[in-house]
């Protein structure tokens, strides 16, 4: 096995072209080296992005928040900025795997894994993100949507593309977010549920509203039908309630022996949906 | 003393932190090979094929061993094997590799060669042919006349599915005590099968050669049994096998009592057929799904008392689940009646009966606490129900009917020192029962506090072949050598050891040493188990030292011109009558003279009760179900401190044990796949993140048979966590729950019973 450590993302490109299909990007590794391990995935070249300084760090630029694909969640979650307009993204980034992950592991790679009940990317999901990503032939911008094509598969060819880095809006004022996780333990576990939500509340009203919630669903998977409702609505105690109770109408749990029966998980995401909510009206 | 009671760093601190320490995943020998096994994939199944033909044709591959070429010796895996006592006959129901496998991960065969990896190959291109057999996986249905026999040649004769045999005794007369009770309750509980999970897998290095010698390193926590059972399996002389560790032991927990699993014979097993070394690790995977666990099952019990609260009959049956294998079903059944219900409370008329249940599942085995844990976990619960039933208050009702010192209760020994309401009353006070006990709460998040009692023992002896020796020895220089059969397999027990032998003689700890973990460093130890290391070994260590001094005061008369009765020694300086002698000089003299001190013992240590009590208290999320354990207080009545950093360091592990097996810790069978919990992702062990806090209270009520006082602490940290968690999720919740782990779901469906959410 080749291993390439790229000093750039143009570097990093003409590595996976000269691999012709063999080659696969790694930053972490703390799930590349672990499938490699378990023989779930093969790569005859490892180009390594976290060398890398156009890739890597987190920074201001005009209205959005840059966030290299090199950044590990550590970094991500004691970032200043991120930290100052969203604490939901340095709670949910620091809350996957443990201290340890978190210090290899990257946020673009929490996405990239596309297991739907990622921390990192769950907390990422309603802020609306750019991800950037160079291809052989240029560049092309995706919503978090575009990223999951089916259960733990990325819509992401990591043989060919890149992810360069992810832009948020900076929030204006009048928006919030925030991210909360059902767990068994702390550490070195997924969660039983996870959701989180931004809203754009106005003269007491909510303008807009995204929230996502896993697992119940492919990725982080969007509350249409409590979003569409709450459009309109001021937050009380019951309108968030209800919020919760229709969040149901988009997800579908299953059972888990261990992080939960389908039954128990149907029971809680109406409550975390509606503390998600109560968290945001909080920051108001 | 100069050494005891003192928190002085551990003797093998170094190695450990330097990464310099070996242990079995270190060993390396020239020719090594890697042994890999094939396990069933069934829970119940008869072989009808095995063809190794494409495993042999691999190149690299030097041994192929199945069912059909190796020996069929039954035997049995645990140390029990070899301690049942005189009269009773061990359980052997386990082969090497098997034909009939009898749960999901039984061996069938295993291969060695050059690299693990064409080993793990090999095992693939082995063909099997089964027939799928019934089975049966709930200890209860296993009992139903019509359920598959688990161990048709092996099980008791008398009763479906029972291993070895129904364990019953009792004091006085069960029936006039349920009589003569004013006030009767009854309690029960349902307990998970859950994991050692000690931080090193199961494995061994095993070197078979020409000459008919066996070498063996492994993490066993008991080398001389070990080597004896294999010995009786693979019909070899003692003589001729050298168990070791190498020396260190990745954590233990009762997992190893015995053989690593099944590492040691399967690495001599193909060792001899390929006579070269071979090296065995079980993957984590292996670990988890092929190795014993603690037993989970049922229990019931029935409290009867006076009007007053003095307790007059207590009756208690537990059917566990013992598994596919006998290993220490019988003993564990005897031990959660004995120290789980038989030695806490005074009671006149006790009666117990524990059923071993065999299972198509793995086998359940020995786990720190062995049977305490599941006794303590319903009796605590009839104690509360009682109180709440008579309306009197926990702790009073508790206190008033512990065993008090001049008690003759069920144990054949002396009761000996007892501290347990100083346990009490510590352990409430730490918690702040006074002011959080029974506090009327609403909103979501509500805290409540609860307690538990109990005992265990510090030893194994009489209930089972227990016995140490020891061998000390002065260098040349002065300096101690200890040579023992006994581990370290994490607690400090080796540390504390030295500390208590150099008090004893009256010799500098600096310069002392000890060999363990090895059947060549001295004569028969049965091991660390049983919460025995320290206090049994110091049994024999001060017999060694009072003859070792004796000695040493006969030769150093001479040279000091003082009669040998007026001689004493401190830190190497041996002094009387106003005159002092160095040891390292006498030393030095009597090796001129052609004389060494040295001194050999061997004896049956006695057996002392450590007390305890704990207290919890958790925080509850209502809608959610989450039950959080805040803080635990453990006050331990430990006889005397030795060492104190590492008894604490031992009760705040078996603190964390036991609040991860009251509120998350589980294994989940499925249907036809068998357990889902392949590893550490997908058990919920507590980790650093989860920790409550933990205050540790030591109590030295100096027990009279112990070596300065001294009783066990090893296993009794988690022994009272379940029925104190329980204790403090009813005061919080008013939802007394008779299941752990208090898992969310169940949480939930409690709450839905109880009528507090819809």
């Amino acid at each position: 096995m080749k291993y390439v450590i790229a000093q750039s993302a143009e570097e990093a490109l003409k590595a996976l072209k000269d691999a012709e299909g063999r080659g696969t990007i790694i930053a972490g590794g703390t799930d590349v080296m672990v499938e490699l391990h378990e023989g779930e995935r093969t790569a005859e070249v490892l180009v390594d992005i976290t060398k890398a300084a156009d890739l890597r760090g987190i920074r201001i630029d005009g209205k959005e928040i840059v966030i290299g694909s090199a950044a590990t969640l550590s970094e991500i979650a004691s970032d200043p900025i991120v930290r100052q307009y969203y604490p939901s993204l340095c709670k949910g980034t620091g809350s996957v795997g443990s201290l340890q992950i978190r210090n290899t592991g990257t946020l673009v790679g929490n996405i990239v894994t596309a297991q739907p009940a990622a921390d990192g990317a769950m907390s990422v999901a309603p802020l609306n993100p750019v991800i950037v990503v160079r291809t052989f032939d240029g560049e092309k911008r995706l919503k978090i949507s575009d990223m999951y094509v089916g259960f733990g598969k990325t819509a992401l060819d990591t043989s060919k593309e890149l992810v360069t880095e992810i832009r948020i809006p900076v929030p204006e004022k009048d928006e919030k977010a925030s991210f909360v996780r059902l767990e068994l333990r702390k550490s070195l576990s997924l969660p039983m549920l996870n959701a989180a939500a931004m809203v754009k509340y106005s003269e007491n009203k909510v303008v807009w509203a995204r929230i996502t919630m896993g697992p119940v669903g492919v990725g982080p998977t969007r509350a249409a039908a409590a979003e569409e409702w709450l459009k309109g609505k001021e937050l009380t105690e019951e309108n968030m309630a209800e919020a919760g109770r229709l969040a149901l109408k988009d997800a579908n749990p299953r059972s888990n022996p261990l992080r939960g029966s389908r039954e128990y998980r149907e029971h809680s995401l109406p409550i975390i949906i509606r503390r998600v909510l109560e968290d945001i009206k909080a920051q108001f | 003393m100069t050494y005891v009671g003192k928190s002085i760093p551990r003797n093998d601190g170094f190695d450990k932190a330097t990464g310099l320490g070996i242990f079995t995943q270190d060993v390396a020998l020239p020719n090594m090979l890697f042994g890999k096994v094939l396990r069933s994939p069934y829970a119940h199944a008869k072989v009808i094929s095995i063809d190794t033909s494409a495993a042999e044709a691999l190149p690299g591959v030097e041994a192929v061993c199945t069912f059909e070429n190796t020996t069929n010796k039954p035997f049995n895996t645990s140390a029990t094997m070899i301690t049942t006592n005189p009269g009773a006959e061990p359980v052997r129901d386990q082969r090497v590799f098997t034909g009939e496998p009898l749960y999901i991960g039984d061996e069938i065969a295993a291969v060695a060669a050059v690299t693990e990896k064409i080993a793990e190959d090999a095992v693939k291109l082995i063909k099997v042919e089964y027939e799928v057999l019934p089975a049966v996986f709930d200890p209860l249905e296993a009992m139903k006349p019509e359920a598959p026999d688990v161990q048709p040649e092996f099980g008791c004769k008398e009763h479906k599915n029972v291993c070895g045999e129904i364990v019953e005794f009792g004091i006085g007369d069960i029936g006039k005590g349920f009589e003569e009770a004013e006030v009767i309750v009854e309690a029960d509980i349902e307990l998970p099968r859950v994991k050692q999970a000690q931080m090193e897998t199961h494995g061994a290095v095993a070197s078979y050669k020409a000459n008919g010698t066996l070498e063996v390193y492994s993490p066993t926590q008991t080398p001389h049994p070990t080597k004896m059972i294999l010995a009786y399996a693979l019909d070899m002389p003692e003589s001729k096998i050298h168990v070791q560790n190498p020396p260190y032991v990745g954590g233990g927990f009762g997992v190893r009592i015995g053989l690593s699993g099944k590492a040691e014979i399967l690495a001599a097993v193909l060792s001899m057929k390929a006579l070269k070394p071979v090296k065995i690790q079980y993957s984590r995977e292996e670990d988890f799904l092929a190795s014993d666990t603690r037993h989970g099952g049922y229990l019931h019990c029935r409290l009867g008392a006076k009007k007053d609260g003095t307790f007059v009959a207590l009756d208690t049956t537990a059917w566990l689940n013992t598994g596919a294998y006998a290993t220490f079903g019988v003993e564990l059944l005897g031990v959660c009646g004995a120290c789980g219900t038989a030695g806490t409370y005074r009671v006149p008329n006790m009666h117990y009966k524990g059923f071993p249940i065999y299972t198509h599942q793995q086998t359940a085995g020995a786990f720190r606490g062995f049977g305490t844990p599941q006794g303590t976990a319903v009796v605590e619960a009839a104690v509360d129900k009682m109180a709440q039933k008579l309306g009197m208050d926990l702790l009073e009702l508790r206190k008033m009917n512990t065993t008090k010192p001049d008690d003759k209760n069920w144990f054949p020994f002396p009761v000996g020192s007892v501290a347990i309401n100083e346990c009490i009353d510590k352990a409430a006070e730490g918690i702040g029962w006074k002011e959080k006990r029974g506090k009327a709460q609403s909103g979501n998040i509500r805290r409540g506090v609860g307690i538990a009692c109990g005992t265990h023992v510090s030893n194994a002896a009489p209930f089972c072949v227990d016995y140490d020796a020891v061998y000390l020895r002065i260098e040349q220089d002065g300096s101690l050598h200890i040579g023992t059969g006994i581990p370290e397999i994490g607690p400090g027990s080796t540390t504390a050891l030295i500390q208590v032998a150099c008090d004893l003689l009256g010799v500098p700890f600096d310069t002392a040493v000890m060999k363990f973990g090895d059947t060549a460093a001295a004569p028969f130890d049965i091991g660390s188990h049983a919460t025995r290391t320290l206090y049994a070994v110091s049994q024999v260590i001060r017999d060694a030292a009072e003859k070792i001094r004796k000695d040493i005061f006969e030769y150093a008369a001479d040279f000091m011109g003082v009669p040998a009765d007026k001689l004493d020694m401190s830190e190497g300086i041996i002094f009387g009558e106003g005159k002092e002698y160095p040891l390292s000089r006498l030393a030095y003299e009597a090796h001129l003279r052609g004389k060494q001190f040295f001194a050999a013992e061997c004896k049956v240590p006695p057996n002392s009760l450590p007390w305890y009590a704990q207290a919890a208290e958790v925080e509850v999320d209502m809608e959610l179900g989450i039950v959080k354990v805040i803080k635990i207080v453990s006050a331990h009545d430990v006889g005397k401190v030795v060492n104190p950093r590492l008894c604490e360091g031992q009760i705040e592990g078996g603190v964390l044990q036991g609040v991860g097996y009251a509120v998350r810790e589980e294994m989940t069978y499925v249907d036809g796949k068998g357990f889902y919990n392949k590893g550490f992702h997908k058990y919920m062990l507590p980790t650093a993140d989860d920790r409550p806090e933990i205050v540790p209270i030591m109590i030295e009520s100096n027990d009279p048979a112990g070596v300065m006082g001294i009783k066990g602490i090893g296993e009794v940290g988690l022994c009272a966590t379940v029925p104190a968690v329980l204790s403090a999720v009813e005061d919080a919740t008013g939802v007394r729950f008779d299941a752990v782990p208090l898992v969310p779901g169940r949480v939930i469906d409690g709450f839905k019973k109880a009528g507090l959410i819809k």
